[in-house]
């Protein structure tokens, strides 16, 4: 399984915060599912040993075949997180078919067409592997950055709007 | 543990839910309004999960935005931002503390004449100057959904308006959000792009408020207004009617034995 990541993030911090805004995430989306296995999962990769597949399996339980989706994007350092001086930010995650999809963590959204079918439009899922990608890598700290200044991040947010026209 | 930060790995965190209750309270204080009664509340803040207006036309959100809107702007919170797409056709008289100058002074107007304005706002809300706004309005929702029906589009337009929101929270700084109210005009008969609609909406917005026609009692006319505080906390509903000078009563439902009419409330106005 994708034991690269606990390589990759020997080296990082956890604040209590972030637990809290995953851990709100994951009892918003599925408040009767025990958070034991997701907290041991952060925990390893906190002291940076072997990933169970306790962990992963639970990933994979929660999100379906979007888990193993978005840990290969996370790997691949896929997700940028675009900034500017205001402060506001948007991520940009290279799919897999070489295009960029817009995401919105604050609200849960993403361009994507999955998005739209999947999560909108059926309610299969409750979110596409852009998104769990983010988030994980959120957890995980590690993306890509990139800072841009607030007129570019203007057009960034607008050009959504206009690939969609 | 070592614990060592990597530099040039930030992470911005999934906002953090907004404190329970306090945008549908914002609401719930309107709706209950009951001149000194909340005198005492003076450092609550203001914001609370993003909250839905449902209604057909005339049935008297506006009104309760703009009283919303005057509620905020006077808790020395900052100014307040008012999107919709025509000017209002006259502002409510106000009663009391609301026809303080101060607080209309505090209540931004802006008039997107399109979807695409509202695009070009909400994006570029960052780059605006001046203090962030406590509490951010829109009324007319389904005139801007309405140029673009493609679910993605609209949801787009939510997702912003939401992000937005966040960042005026971000801006406000630690302990302080910017609320997020949006009103929205139901048809009578609902058809399946509707259902899809409210099904994107609901998922969006944890709190709603619907107003429908209804009565308590035989004879009786007027608004049910039912708050739903997106299961953080309990149903509340209300009895709403507009007396022939315009002005909003507000009573809790069914109406406590006695008069009906011993809420206040600001005038109508005018409805889009």
């Amino acid at each position: 399984m994708k034991c690269a990541i606990s390589y990759t993030f020997l080296k990082t911090s956890l604040e209590p915060s972030d637990l809290l805004n995953m851990d709100w995430l994951i009892s918003w989306l599925f408040p009767e599912i025990s958070l034991h296995h997701y907290y041991l999962g952060i925990l390893c990769i906190y002291v940076g040993c072997y990933v169970p597949d306790e962990y992963l399996l639970s990933l994979k339980f929660l999100f379906g075949s979007s888990a193993t989706q978005a840990l290969d994007l996370v790997d691949r350092q896929s997700i940028t997180l675009i900034s500017s001086p205001s402060g506001r930010h948007v991520y940009q995650v290279l799919g897999s078919s070489g295009k960029t999809y817009t995401c919105l963590a604050s609200c849960h959204y993403c361009s994507c067409p999955a998005f739209a079918f999947s999560v909108l439009r059926k309610s299969d899922s409750i979110l596409c592997k852009h998104l769990l990608a983010v988030y994980l890598s959120q957890v995980m700290r590690t993306c890509q950055q990139l800072s841009v200044s607030d007129k570019q991040l203007t057009d960034i947010l607008l050009m959504e709007k206009k690939q969609e026209a | 543990m070592v614990c060592v930060c990597v530099s040039g790995c930030a992470v911005a965190a999934i906002g953090p839910p907004y404190s329970t209750r306090r945008m549908a309270e914002t609401l719930r204080r309107v709706l209950t309004r009951d001149g000194a009664a909340w005198s005492g509340e003076e450092n609550t803040p203001v914001a609370g999960p993003p909250l839905l207006l449902l209604g057909a036309p005339g049935s008297g959100k506006t009104t309760l935005l703009f009283a919303a809107a005057l509620e905020a702007a006077g808790e020395g919170q900052g100014p307040v931002l008012f999107l919709t797409r025509r000017p209002l056709q006259s502002l409510p008289r106000g009663t009391g503390t609301t026809r303080d100058p101060m607080r209309l002074q505090k209540i931004r107007f802006q008039y997107p004449p399109s979807t695409r304005e509202l695009f070009r706002l909400l994006c570029s809300a960052h780059e605006a100057p001046g203090p962030a706004p406590s509490l951010l309005l829109l009324d007319g929702l389904e005139e801007y959904l309405a140029e673009d029906p493609e679910p993605q589009e609209a949801a787009y337009l939510i997702a912003l308006l939401l992000d937005t929101a966040a960042h005026f929270s971000h801006r406000l700084g630690p302990g302080r959000d910017c609320g997020l109210m949006v009103a929205l005009q139901t048809q009578e008969e609902a058809d399946s792009g509707d259902v899809l609609l409210l099904a994107l909406l609901q998922r969006y917005f944890p709190a709603q408020c619907w107003l429908q026609p209804d009565a308590p009692g035989p004879g009786e006319h007027g608004l049910r207004a039912c708050l739903e505080p997106g299961g953080l906390g309990p149903r509340t509903e209300w009895w709403v009617t507009f007396r022939s000078d315009g002005e909003m009563m507000i009573a809790p439902w069914p109406t406590q034995a006695g008069d009906p009419s011993s809420g206040k409330g600001s005038s109508s106005g005018g409805q889009p």
